[in-house]
């Protein structure tokens, strides 16, 4: 084969995104692995660092160029076991610089893809001086329910309906928690379409367990199960679930999830660097 | 303020932004209907045929298929110059690049030559952009001409459109001015797929993810070429890759063109919503192409039908064709600001090189254009008219001459034809005579582009 006339500007965008390229480019340095009882059917707390191949614009460290935002996806079981109350906070820098923020509070069916069946969105923009833009909040009620699903954007929006009659759905959140769950064995793939961000419909999607490896995260030896993700309107993902059922990490297109506790705090960081740099 | 202090401010504002040897400008004329907001998407590196509604059978894009459905889909439409920044420039002035002064990526448009924010704000349109812009900074704060809602990431499209789409939800829900409205949405898929070659330049052994075979796109029809092509043109083929590598790449790109396709989606279904749409005329169009294996090549920055052809879709309820397919008229990016003007019922900017698409729009039809042009890489130039597309650079003897009619495809280069030889002049004299008309800007490259090389100005006669 004849040799490539691109140059590598950047390592990063040199070879597909995997984990052994994650931890080769020390992005999974100081990576956490969780130790101790884990119950994906109970309520638990995780947060993720998103890394994005490109680089560049504020970071919390200036060795964290890749650095992007941060996903927190909080599960509350209900009293009566029936349903599931799912939270996301969703923070993304952008590159002018400002920040988009998403706010979610979803009540989710207990079943295998943790189906949304209500929920509100909110969706915040700050500017470089972390400073909320009124006039580019967006709110929103949800409702999936007898095959349709509505939404209601409230004020300067009027009510929608769209026939989700066919199959399973779920929304890009609620995979965070379902991966956790599905089974760990040779099975048909589970297909389903997908809300992406609650309101964007993407059918045609497929999960399918690839067994179980080891895996080296920040040092570590870790045996990890291995999800696939393919769909219509998304690059395909690798979901990454430890023995105990927490994803660890999710690999998709150009990003990754990567579970780290601190991720709250590092965003943190980067929104006082953001807010310090934007004074006069 | 009253309407005659009114133009007359609108009447200094012009020359205060026009300045130099376009400074005279009269007050446009604004009729007295309700004057239509404008939406105009943006997509980067997007190709032609990529719509399904359109005849793409690789992909699936509802939202593009529905606003195709209520507009007029141009298949003829072309950039004026396949690079972010150049083309760019052209459909926020109306002017190709040569007069622009983007004759590469990250330079600033004329100081001379208003965009069109510049120009609809001084009419009393409130004029916000969210998203790529490029000229020269990508994702800025603050742009002449527009309010800027920030949203956007370089290079990382699938991350940072979702936040340009939900701004500009936001921004149309949340307006209660009466003022006509001109919003941009620019995204930046599908150009992630620059991102997608640097990290599989080696090529793949075996696809990544199982059970995606049968999707693979074919390779095209033209993935072989013509070797008599100019230097410039092989230099930019950087890849040599297997069929599976190639087919692993078109089925990506798809996937991010249908990623785009949700965005746009976003913003239509809150335009539908904000109960402005039957008042609101949207254009939707690309920057420039995707090379997609076509002579073997990928991404952009080449005159090939594969980079140089995009999207257009324009649709107004009741003041345009609805479902309609222009497969006629030739149209470039340099028609988009004569187009807006037109609707808004404004003059349109000084010195415009294209011309309003109202016509076409409205099923008439008009004496038109026999030829488009455009430019690529400083030096290179492409004359397209109904049967022929001429492509040279200027420092390189060999030229291409190809029947679009008979090989859409380009793979047999005519120009040394004895039998062609009649058409390779007369395109040849269409450029020199295009290039003639032009006021030609003054360029400043940054420093990574100058390099010691002597320049021709005109085409060889």
């Amino acid at each position: 084969m004849a040799q490539s006339k691109l140059a590598d500007r950047d390592r990063t965008r040199s070879q597909p995104l995997t984990l052994a390229a994650l931890e080769e480019y020390g992005a999974l340095s100081g990576f956490e692995v969780p130790s101790g009882d884990f119950d994906p059917e109970g309520a638990w707390n995780q947060t993720y660092r998103i890394w994005m191949v490109a680089s560049g614009g504020l970071a919390p460290r200036p060795a964290d160029v890749h650095y992007r935002g941060f996903l927190e996806i909080a599960r509350k079981p209900s009293a009566d076991g029936k349903a599931i109350a799912l939270e996301v906070h969703q923070s993304i820098l952008q590159q002018a610089p400002a920040v988009h923020e998403t706010a979610v509070e979803m009540q989710c069916a207990r079943d295998e893809l943790c189906t949304p069946r209500s929920w509100t969105l909110a969706h915040t923009v700050l500017d470089g001086r972390v400073k909320p833009m009124p006039e580019a909040r967006v709110e929103q009620r949800g409702v999936l329910a007898d095959g349709a699903l509505r939404i209601d954007g409230g004020r300067g929006s009027a009510p929608r309906s769209i026939d989700l009659s066919d199959g399973p759905v779920t929304s890009n959140w609620s995979l965070f928690d379902a991966v956790g769950r599905l089974p760990r064995k040779e099975a048909p793939a589970v297909e389903f379409t997908m809300l992406q961000e609650l309101d964007e419909v993407k059918p045609s999607q497929r999960i399918t367990y690839r067994g179980a490896d080891r895996h080296t995260l920040g040092g570590n030896a870790v045996r990890l199960h291995r999800y696939q993700h393919v769909g219509r309107g998304i690059l395909p993902y690798h979901y990454y679930v430890d023995e105990q059922g927490r994803l660890l990490v999710a690999l998709g297109g150009l990003r990754a999830y990567l579970l780290d506790p601190n991720a709250r705090q590092l965003h943190e960081q980067c929104l006082a660097r953001m807010a310090e740099r934007a004074k006069p | 303020m009253d309407r005659r202090r009114f133009l007359k401010a609108g009447a200094l504002g012009a020359a205060a932004i026009a300045g130099g040897a376009n400074a005279a400008v009269s007050a446009p004329a604004v009729h007295t209907d309700r004057r239509p907001n404008v939406l105009l998407v943006i997509t980067d590196q997007q190709g032609l045929d990529t719509i399904s509604a359109l005849g793409c059978d690789h992909v699936r894009t509802p939202a593009m298929d529905q606003l195709a459905g209520r507009g007029v889909s141009f298949a003829c439409s072309h950039s004026t110059n396949p690079l972010c920044s150049p083309a760019r420039s052209s459909l926020f002035t109306g002017r190709p690049t040569l007069e622009t002064g983007v004759v590469v990526n990250g330079l600033p448009i004329r100081e001379s030559i208003p965009n069109l924010g510049q120009w609809l704000g001084r009419e009393g349109y409130e004029t916000t952009y969210v998203g790529k812009w490029h000229v020269p900074q990508s994702f800025p704060a603050t742009m002449p001409g527009f309010t800027v809602i920030p949203a956007g990431l370089g290079g990382q499209g699938e991350l940072g459109d979702s936040a340009v789409s939900r701004a500009c939800e936001g921004y149309l829900r949340n307006r209660t001015k009466s003022d006509p409205f001109f919003l941009v949405a620019s995204f930046l898929q599908p150009h992630d797929v620059c991102q997608f070659v640097s990290m599989h330049t080696a090529g793949i052994d075996a696809l990544p993810f199982e059970g995606i075979e049968g999707e693979l796109p074919p390779l095209p029809a033209n993935h072989q070429f013509d070797p008599r092509e100019p230097e410039k043109v092989k230099r930019g083929r950087k890849v040599s890759w297997s069929e599976l590598t190639w087919r692993y790449y078109l089925w990506s790109y798809y996937r991010m063109v249908e990623m785009v396709d949700a965005e746009v989606g976003r913003v239509l279904d809150a335009l539908e919503g904000s109960g402005q749409a039957e008042n609101t005329l949207v254009v939707f169009t690309a920057d420039h192409g995707e090379g997609r294996g076509r002579h073997q090549m990928v991404t952009k920055n080449y005159l090939y039908d594969e980079a140089v052809k995009v999207p257009l879709v324009v649709s107004f309820p009741g003041r345009a064709q609805e479902d309609a397919q222009d497969n006629e008229h030739l149209v470039s990016g340099v028609d988009v600001v004569p187009t807006v003007c037109d609707y808004a019922g404004l003059k349109s900017p000084p010195d415009q090189r294209g011309r309003s698409l109202r016509p076409l729009l409205e099923g008439k039809s008009p004496e038109w254009t026999e030829m488009v042009a455009a430019e690529v890489q400083r030096d290179g130039r492409m004359i397209r008219t109904e049967r022929y597309k001429y492509i040279v650079f200027h420092d390189d003897p060999v030229e291409q001459l190809f029947d679009m009619i008979d090989d859409p495809g380009e793979t047999r280069n005519l120009a040394e034809t004895s039998g062609h030889a009649g058409a390779l002049e007369d395109h040849r004299k269409l450029l020199r005579d295009w290039e003639a008309r032009l006021d030609v800007a003054p360029v400043t490259l940054p420093a990574p582009w100058q390099k010691p090389k002597a320049r021709g100005g005109r085409a060889k006669s």
